[in-house]
């Protein structure tokens, strides 16, 4: 069973992504609402799974995973964005996120992407 | 079932999300600008709403927040001009009004199915025209050139191949997947060269989406460890790779000698300077409860602490005398005390937010019936029950149209009379014992009681003579069914509804309402509000053996009166005179018709009773004691019983398991 860390400002992402994955062999180890949080329950938990977000207060997405990153090179950290933040999503997969899913998107959507680091 | 769930955080989320955006909307409003923290704030707020709505497929919210958040983009990557603002804040304002429209259908149970092409459009050409007269480049950080990091020096001794991606349909910014590819690879070979070379040309993304992704690659590795690599890729829906032979290979890579590969998407984006974003909210550890269990929690709060009583004042085990049995009684007591305690402090909010939300109103107006006012709020931090809260809503807003709309003068005739050409309307809370005291007052021409009274007169609402209408009864004429002075029905104050609704709301709640009023200066209408609707402290009576409950809180003093302070005024009602006062006595057994062996004033007890500033006294036969009292709504059978008779606040459920009935101190001022 993968062990996954949710990172959204958003409780309703955080709910949807949650419901999507624990019906389907994943577990939901920990929630963080903001990219600080996100680093240091990556420390305590360390998931085999992070799914982070971009826009949050308290520590954008694109740093927090610049800081996984550099606690473990390995991390598997897949960016969840949406339409209009090209930009960033970019700068994530230079910075070595291993994947995005681009809101809205499907149950199917996001295991597709989760299974690929099988 | 869990998408029930799901929509309840998404209904809970959003309506705090919105209505925090009003709050700040009305910040910026105030001080007619945005800073970048308002800015960035503001942007976050409509990307979350955006996200949540794109996954619910509320197509209508979630594009509407959509072309909001491409604005406010575009505002945090350029400075705008002070009278855009005001612009957008409308902008704002009309589409934060339709969202919530939105969102409020959807929680009455249809679809958010508003047409909002129009004002999308409206905020996109809004956009269009401050990109325009801004001539700035895009932000769009520039390409730049690099060897791949820590790539594989070019021997001449590599193979060359060709892998061809297509990416799954929907799996959306196709040109950043294939960049994650260059990216995956760039490790494991000298030269890379891609088809589109420029990932990010204007046309890439559809192309890649129209006929896949190509990477030549020159490797030292084998084709299976780099089809592989390739592989880890999300949403891939077909890959070949395969090796090149030596003349495609010297028409790809060409002569090529140097590690530099000729493709330039790789890029080390710069990281723009996100700092202004990192606004530092303190971590809250709340969690949000639906209300309905909240009102279940204090539903059976209310029945144990019925339950305690029944308990421990049951009369059996009284006459037994048990030491232990008491000891363990007083704990319990103590315990459902500090429980209801809680539970009430639970649902106890501040009425902050909901004082704020009549800033909108009082905006709107101003904007509308062209006059300037100014909304001060005092006391925001007071808090109320939840339900008792809620139910204030209406009547605020209803008092504060009035204010606006018939209380103050317009900004010209505010300048003749002397005054400050910017009305101002308070809104007050503070607590006053087991009650809070909210009042909104304004500074306008106050009421005409002559008309008031001619109107009221006219309506039949008035019987005596003109002469004999003290002010209170003028000013209360105000919330009387069907009663408005003004001939014109105006958009705001008035629309069939009147200001009778304030009062039955306000009774409704168990509060009263009275009406001050200074020709000229303005008036005020003060609202007395009970904390809680729930329990109180209530002190049991008897007449002729029927058990009432008097809240506690309104009891000045109980006491055996002397016949001789006793006496009828000319009307023939029954006064006492106390300490140099004289109060009208009530007697209850005649209120309620019960048959009373003490009719005596000296048998019985007088409990001075003061309600809406006023005192009473009200006499009864004997006191019983102090009791937790859970209100409840009267039963319709018993209502039907009493007929017309208003006096009664509810009925609750004694400790031996009889109904006792709760006065309504408020209704015996005569």
């Amino acid at each position: 069973m993968k062990r996954v860390l949710i990172v959204d400002d958003a409780a309703f992402m955080r709910v949807s992504i949650k419901n999507m994955l624990s019906r389907h062999n994943y577990e939901i180890v920990g929630e963080a609402e903001n990219g600080k949080a996100a680093v240091m329950k990556y420390k305590e938990l360390k998931p085999d799974i992070v799914t982070m977000d971009i826009t949050m207060p308290d520590m954008d997405g694109l740093t927090s995973l610049k800081e996984i990153l550099a606690i473990d090179p390995s991390a598997n950290v897949i960016v969840v964005s949406a339409m209009g933040q090209e930009n960033m999503v970019r700068e994530a997969v230079l910075l070595g996120a291993k994947g995005f899913v681009v809101k809205p998107f499907k149950e199917d959507t996001i295991l597709a992407a989760l299974k690929n680091l099988d | 079932m869990a998408n029930d769930s799901l929509l309840e955080v998404y209904l809970v989320e959003n309506m705090q999300l919105l209505d925090r955006l009003e709050s700040v909307l009305l910040e910026c409003d105030k001080k007619s600008s945005f800073s970048s923290e308002d800015i960035a704030d503001i942007f976050r707020i409509l990307h979350t709403v955006k996200g949540s709505s794109a996954m619910m497929n509320f197509d209508s919210i979630a594009g509407l927040s959509h072309a909001l958040e491409d604005l406010f983009d575009f505002l945090r990557g350029h400075s705008s001009r002070r009278e855009d603002h005001q612009k957008i804040i409308d902008l704002m304002f009309t589409s934060l009004d339709l969202i919530k429209a939105e969102i409020s259908k959807i929680q009455t149970g249809g679809m958010p199915d508003a047409d909002v092409s129009g004002i999308i459009r409206e905020v996109r050409n809004y956009l269009e025209i401050l990109t325009n007269r801004k001539p700035e480049p895009p932000a769009e950080q520039a390409v730049t050139n690099v060897t791949p990091e820590g790539g594989q020096e070019l021997t001449g001794e590599e193979s060359a191949y060709k892998a061809h991606v297509v990416f799954q349909p929907e799996s959306k910014m196709e040109n950043i997947r294939a960049l994650g590819i260059v990216k995956s690879i760039q490790p494991m070979c000298a030269a890379i060269v891609t088809e589109p070379a420029d990932l990010f040309a204007e046309h890439s993304e559809d192309e890649i989406v129209a006929s896949g992704f190509t990477v030549y690659m020159l490797s030292m590795e084998t084709q299976e460890a780099l089809t592989n690599k390739i592989r880890e890729t999300f949403f891939i829906q077909s890959l070949t790779v395969e090796e090149l032979s030596p003349e495609e290979k010297a028409r790809v890579f060409g002569a090529q000698t140097d590690a530099q590969p000729e493709q330039e998407a790789v890029t080390a984006a710069a990281v723009a300077s996100r700092a202004a974003e990192n606004t530092s909210t303190a971590a809250q550890s709340y969690l949000s409860v639906k209300l309905s269990k909240l009102d279940a929690l204090m539903d059976i709060v209310g029945e144990i602490v019925i339950t305690e009583a029944t308990v421990t004042k049951n009369p059996q085990v009284m006459a037994l005398k048990l030491e232990s049995f008491e000891k363990a009684s007083r704990q319990l007591q103590k315990l459902t005390e500090e429980l209801q305690d809680i539970v009430m402090s639970i649902r106890m909010v501040p009425v902050s937010a909901t004082f704020h939300k009549m800033e909108r109103i009082v905006r709107d107006m101003s904007n509308k019936v062209g006059k300037k006012a100014r909304l001060d709020i005092i006391g925001e931090e007071t808090e109320l029950d939840k339900n008792v809260l809620d139910k204030l809503s209406d009547p605020l807003m209803h008092l504060i149209r009035n204010a606006m709309d018939h209380g103050l003068e317009t900004a010209e005739e505010r300048i003749k009379l002397g005054k400050d050409p910017v009305g101002t309307i308070r809104l007050e809370a503070r607590n006053s014992g087991s009650d809070v005291l909210i009042t909104v007052s304004d500074d306008g021409r106050g009421l005409n009681k002559e008309k008031l009274i001619d109107k009221g007169i006219a309506l039949g609402l008035i019987k005596k003579p003109k002469a004999e209408v003290t002010d209170k009864e003028a000013y209360s004429l105000m919330f009387a069914p069907g009663f408005s002075t003004k001939e014109k029905v105006t958009e705001f104050s008035g629309r069939g509804v009147g200001m009778d609704v304030v009062k039955r709301n306000i009774e409704s709640i168990g509060g009263s309402l009275s009406v001050d009023s200074t020709p000229g200066k303005g008036m005020s209408v003060i609202m007395q509000i009970p904390l809680t609707l729930a329990i109180i402290d209530g002190m049991q009576v008897s007449v002729g053996g029927s058990p009432f409950i008097v809240p506690l809180l309104s009891i000045r003093e109980s006491f055996k009166p002397q016949k001789d302070d006793c006496f009828c005024d000319p009307d023939g009602r029954e006064m006492i005179w106390l300490r140099g006062n004289c109060y009208p006595i009530i007697r209850l057994h005649k209120e309620f018709g019960i048959d009373t062996p003490i009719t005596d004033l000296e048998q019985g007890i007088l409990m001075t009773i003061e309600a809406q500033q006023q005192v009473y006294c009200l006499f009864v036969d004997e006191l019983v004691g102090e009791q937790k009292t859970v209100v409840k709504p009267i039963p319709p059978y018993i209502q039907k019983a009493l007929g017309d008779n208003k006096r009664l606040a509810g009925c609750t459920i004694l400790g031996d398991g009889s109904i006792s009935l709760i006065l309504d101190i408020n209704a015996f001022i005569q």
